[in-house]
């Protein structure tokens, strides 16, 4: 896959940081991009996320 | 005699009922107090000293005249300040907010007024509860009472140290990813995240839908228990706020731990993240102590911890970009730098690993669940260390001080008590976790080692 350059992810996201928080914002998204492959294997289709919600009937 | 700001909730309360102190001289303590420390402190952003003395005349007076409500009667109470305040700002420690009145209390916070509170002040925090320690937001950032070098950690910041210091007499605090148990730790108080939903959010300035908690930080668990009685009522105007019947939250202190089964999650202190020696042999005093008081003690294993910072930063980040993105896209400048890189963050995670992190974290409450039918608490430190020097960025750096993560994943409540002190005079800590709606529990464990350890005869020297 293509690694798509920080500043292009920056704009795709119409963000303008400050050309100081640059480095430590791209630093910041590595850390989530290495946390963001801890979640990606396999699962069952079963494994619900925790936010599916229950409904109760109307009294 | 225990200097007035020095009397926990239960001492202070106990001679408010029997009418030997006066709510007025009590709150006017604190005042002269936060006169006295608080321009090194930094704890406070507003300090609310006419609405404060008023309120203790009206308790007072209504103390006096047999209207006694209940052990928070004339207590005073210190809010950190993203907790919405009728008619008084709501600066969520930032320029953006800096401006923000809301119209109504918090639901929080209306409780307690309607307990009898008395709000001394709103208190610093990291900028949105997120920002980290910094130096170029409106307000200083509040320091460690124990060393004025050191951080207090966050991001109810100014809320540990104004406890710690003898500032107020308790305070709310609010807990995403350990902020109310980080400055707990480090300023050697007691504070407790209760389980997720059993205390109200609404009118609590938002960082992360689904891990936002408030809660109470206090000299003692008893303190805390106390707080809680009085915060865990129902509110049907909040998602996620459960319809249970609150517990008793102070019956149970003092009976004895006989019969209570410890689980120690060793594995996050001895191989998932290093720990300092003296917070791990502090960790096995406290466990001695457990046992002598006729607690089983033993060994459970949970997810590595980085699986849980890993699926609550996601989880965190996403939930906080969604809140704050209209501002950071319109006026970015408006935050301070560490707030305004955190935040954006957020916007760079993809759906499908929010939704991801989402499953992986119901799988991380059902692990929880199942080890949990084996024993009744949990413990393992909540720092890694004690305080560090203010200014060090932990977030930046990738140093990740707290054990903390793991229960605003599940939502298991989790206290954080004072478990002694490091050679250098430092607090050391401890927490101890339930299961979802055993929060008297955990306050009973801490209140009980806190007692047998008897590490709340000593306060910070900047504050004696």
């Amino acid at each position: 896959m293509t690694d798509i350059p920080f500043e292009d992810r920056v704009k795709a996201a119409s963000l303008n940081p400050k050309p100081e928080d640059v480095a430590k914002l791209q630093a910041l998204v590595i850390d989530l991009d290495r946390s963001a492959t801890q979640v990606r294997g396999p699962r069952s289709y079963a494994e619900e996320p925790l936010s599916a919600f229950r409904l109760t009937p109307a009294k | 005699m225990t200097d007035l700001h020095f009397l926990t909730i239960a001492e202070a309360s106990a001679k408010i009922r029997a009418k030997t102190l006066s709510p007025v001289e009590l709150t006017q303590a604190y005042m002269a107090r936060i006169k006295a420390l608080d321009g090194e402190l930094n704890s406070h952003i507003l300090v609310l000293e006419d609405q404060a003395l008023a309120a203790a005349k009206q308790a007072e007076a209504d103390i006096m005249a047999g209207g006694w409500k209940g052990p928070l009667h004339g207590i005073p109470i210190g809010l950190k300040d993203i907790y919405n305040t009728a008619g008084i700002t709501t600066t969520g420690h930032s320029d953006l907010f800096k401006d923000h009145v809301p119209a109504e209390d918090a639901f929080t916070v209306k409780c307690l007024r309607d307990a009898g509170a008395i709000f001394t002040g709103k208190l610093s925090t990291w900028e949105f509860a997120i920002g980290g320690t910094s130096f170029d937001l409106p307000w200083p950032p509040a320091r460690n009472p124990w060393d004025l070098s050191r951080d207090p950690s966050g991001s109810s910041s100014g809320s540990g140290a104004a406890v710690a210091a003898g500032l107020c007499t308790g305070a709310m605090g609010t807990d995403t990813g350990g902020s109310i148990r980080g400055p707990a730790a480090w300023c050697g108080i007691a504070g407790l995240k209760p389980t997720y939903g059993y205390l109200s959010r609404r009118g609590i300035l938002p960082l992360s839908f689904s891990l936002d908690h408030a809660g109470p930080m206090c000299w003692t668990s008893e303190d805390c228990a106390l707080m809680m009685q009085v915060l865990a009522q129902h509110d049907p105007l909040d998602a996620a706020n459960a319809n249970v019947a609150a517990a008793d939250f102070t019956a149970g202190l003092g009976s004895g731990l006989k019969g209570l089964r410890v689980g120690v999650v060793r594995h996050f202190f001895e191989t998932d993240l290093s720990t300092d020696a003296e917070t791990i042999q502090a960790l096995e005093n406290a466990l001695m102590v457990l046992r002598d008081m006729g607690a089983s003690v033993g060994d459970v294993t949970l997810s590595p911890f980085e699986v849980y910072g890993d699926v609550g930063s996601l989880i965190s980040r996403s939930e906080a970009f969604a809140f704050h993105q209209a501002w950071l896209r319109e006026s970015p400048e408006r935050y301070g730098a560490y707030g305004r890189q955190r935040l954006m963050a957020g916007a760079f995670i993809a759906a499908a690993d929010y939704v991801n992190a989402q499953r992986q974290r119901a799988v991380l409450v059902a692990q929880v669940a199942e080890v949990m039918k084996t024993v009744d608490v949990l413990v393992f430190p909540t720092a890694r260390c004690p305080a560090r020097e203010i200014g060090e960025d932990s977030m930046a750096s990738g140093f990740q001080p707290f054990f903390n993560r793991a229960f605003n994943v599940t939502g298991n409540p989790g206290l954080s008590i004072c478990n002694g002190f490091s050679a250098s005079g430092l607090p050391l800590s401890l927490q101890i976790g339930g299961r979802p709606f055993e929060d008297a529990l955990v306050l009973k464990v801490g209140d009980a080692l806190e007692k047998a350890m008897g590490t709340r005869g000593r306060r910070p020297a900047f504050a004696c």
